[in-house]
């Protein structure tokens, strides 16, 4: 029983981080048909920032953002995700706006190699080891029950994020006018809604996403290299795809979905098997998607009635 | 001379290699009511959309009250006074009725002037009123047009551009769509151009009538000159009946 509790938290913990990539993902999918493959470069960068650029690889990197208070580094980690997310935005999305779906994905991958190649000139290529938040990392004993204090936070924090996410979309004038754009982005400008600002605030809550990934998964991984975020983004997108494409509620539950399967997975795999857990897990994205063409949660279409 | 509230001159829209507008040139009044007749595939909503800016015109000018519009962002259209009410309503379904609403308004830097209108345009639409806070999707077709129709308004248009107001709906409900849209032309003053295939209703309600068939104007006149609906049938069918 205590196994199996201490299995649950894990995979609440590992589908948060998969909800919150998810989240960030469907967000600019949703109103722009964009496939942001970028999105793992995002995380990367979040994780990059905290440590001292062009310096030699040791065990250990000596950590620059990382070293202030949290307080500062949360503020300046999602303030530099957010500029690299609206300078994108402005310098490759904007003048595509009115590309078609594939291109905006090739463009995204573009954005993905540069972004990459720009953290290997400027970190090298080489793994290094990160030590954010030593303290997260402790244990708490209780009940029988041995829990990590990052995975407390990680599932608080996503909850905090979600709550406030939704609230924002659901009250707020910018909250009714990105839903309005991702249902029908030129009816939305016919009305008046200014579609940069539409797409700046999107992109800007998708930077912000960004940055609280890599900030919550960074304590639990320890290291970082070149591509760190990109497995992250992946999983983002598949959990988007099972969840419903278009729906961020269903994006949440994909995420959870998925973050509960590979944790399930990798407890009671045979140990032959459980190198290839993530085979497995895809398989089942397969099996679901066989069943299930629309996702889990498949946005409702209200019937246009005539 | 007072400038036309709106006037396209010789204007070309195409999609890809197809021509969907090959030279229209015609002008509203402010306050007048204009109706543009025309079967499917005139291009009757490719006009409506390029004056509205949602549609990238090729050649020619839009001009309202003597300003170029033509090529500027379908937002700063409707901060100059212009909404549309498109096809099809396109109402946000997954947005509750309010919502919609809220939504024309945001452009006002004023935002009790938003509030007026909400409130002003409840009144004007009891059944919209009743389900204020439902999902839009789950209202009538003839709720839905309302909607639009009312959404339109919450931006506080000077020329409200209406496409096939009674597409889809029984006949009852256009009479209702159609006193809704006298009502509030007495109230507000608008200027309106109006889409519909058929000429046949929308004769009591027009001060003019343009026929456009082939991206092309055919027929243009007062609403009691064509009132027998003979010259309309011509110029809709691109052939003299008679000599047929």
């Amino acid at each position: 029983m205590t196994q199996f509790l201490q299995t649950c938290l894990d995979a609440a913990s590992l589908g948060s981080i998969f909800a919150l990539s998810a989240l960030g993902i469907g967000l600019l999918f949703g109103i722009l048909r964009l496939a942001n493959v970028a999105h793992g470069e995002f995380i990367s960068t979040a994780a990059y920032s905290l440590i001292v650029p062009f310096t030699s690889v040791a065990a250990a990197s000596e950590l620059f953002i990382g070293k202030w208070h949290w307080a500062a580094v949360i503020p300046t980690v999602c303030a530099i995700v957010v500029v690299l997310a609206l300078a994108t935005e402005r310098f490759v999305f904007r003048p595509l706006r009115s590309a078609s779906a594939p291109v905006l994905m090739m463009a995204s991958f573009t954005v993905s190699y540069i972004l990459q190649n720009t953290v290997l000139m400027v970190y090298g290529s080489q793994a290094r080891g990160v030590n954010l938040w030593y303290g997260l990392t402790q244990q708490i004993q209780w009940q029988g029950l041995r829990i990590p204090l990052i995975q407390i936070v990680t599932i608080a924090v996503t909850a905090v994020l979600m709550v406030s996410l939704s609230l924002f979309l659901k009250y707020s004038r910018f909250g009714i006018e990105v839903r309005a754009a991702a249902e029908d982005f030129r009816m939305a400008r016919y009305l008046g809604v200014k579609a940069n600002r539409v797409i700046g605030i999107a992109f800007a809550i998708s930077g912000v996403l960004a940055a609280a990934v890599a900030l919550l998964y960074l304590p639990q991984s320890g290291t970082i290299n070149y591509a760190w975020g990109s497995p992250l983004a992946l999983y983002g997108f598949v959990a988007v795809v099972v969840g419903g494409m278009g729906s961020l509620p269903g994006a949440v539950l994909g995420g959870f979905s998925i973050g509960i399967a590979i944790t399930m997975l990798q407890v009671y795999l045979p140990p032959e098997l459980k190198p290839f857990r993530d085979a497995f897990a895809f398989g089942l994205v397969i099996v679901i998607l066989v069943v299930r063409p629309n996702g889990l949660f498949p946005v409702k279409h209200v019937m246009k009635r005539v | 001379m007072r400038k036309p509230h709106l006037e396209v001159r010789d204007l070309h829209v195409s999609y890809g290699q197809i021509a969907a507008l090959r030279g229209v040139s015609l002008h509203v009044e402010r306050g007048e009511t204009v109706c543009i007749v025309g079967p499917n595939g005139a291009g009757k909503s490719t006009l409506l959309a390029a004056i509205a800016g949602g549609v990238a015109a090729g050649q020619g000018a839009v001009l309202l009250g003597g300003d170029p519009v033509a090529g500027l962002a379908p937002e700063a259209i409707a901060r100059r006074g212009v909404s549309l009410v498109p096809e099809g309503r396109q109402i946000f379904s997954t947005l509750t009725v309010t919502e919609n609403l809220r939504l024309g308004g945001f452009l006002h830097s004023n935002p009790g002037t938003a509030r007026w209108l909400l409130n002003d345009l409840m009144d004007v639409f009891p059944s919209l009123k009743a389900r204020a806070s439902y999902p839009a999707g789950r209202l009538s077709g003839g709720e839905q047009q309302m909607l639009a129709i009312a959404r339109a308004i919450m931006t506080g248009p000077e020329l409200i551009l209406i496409d096939e107001p009674s597409l889809g709906l029984a006949p009852k409900i256009v009479d209702q769509v159609y006193a809704i849209l006298a009502e509030i032309k007495a109230r507000r003053g608008v200027t309106l151009l109006i889409n519909e295939q058929s000429s046949t209703r929308i004769l009591k309600h027009a001060d003019r009538i343009y026929v456009l068939r082939g991206g092309q104007i055919q027929l243009e006149g007062r609403a009691e000159e064509l009132a027998d609906g003979e010259a309309i049938k011509r110029a809709y069918f691109g052939f003299d009946r008679e000599s047929a």
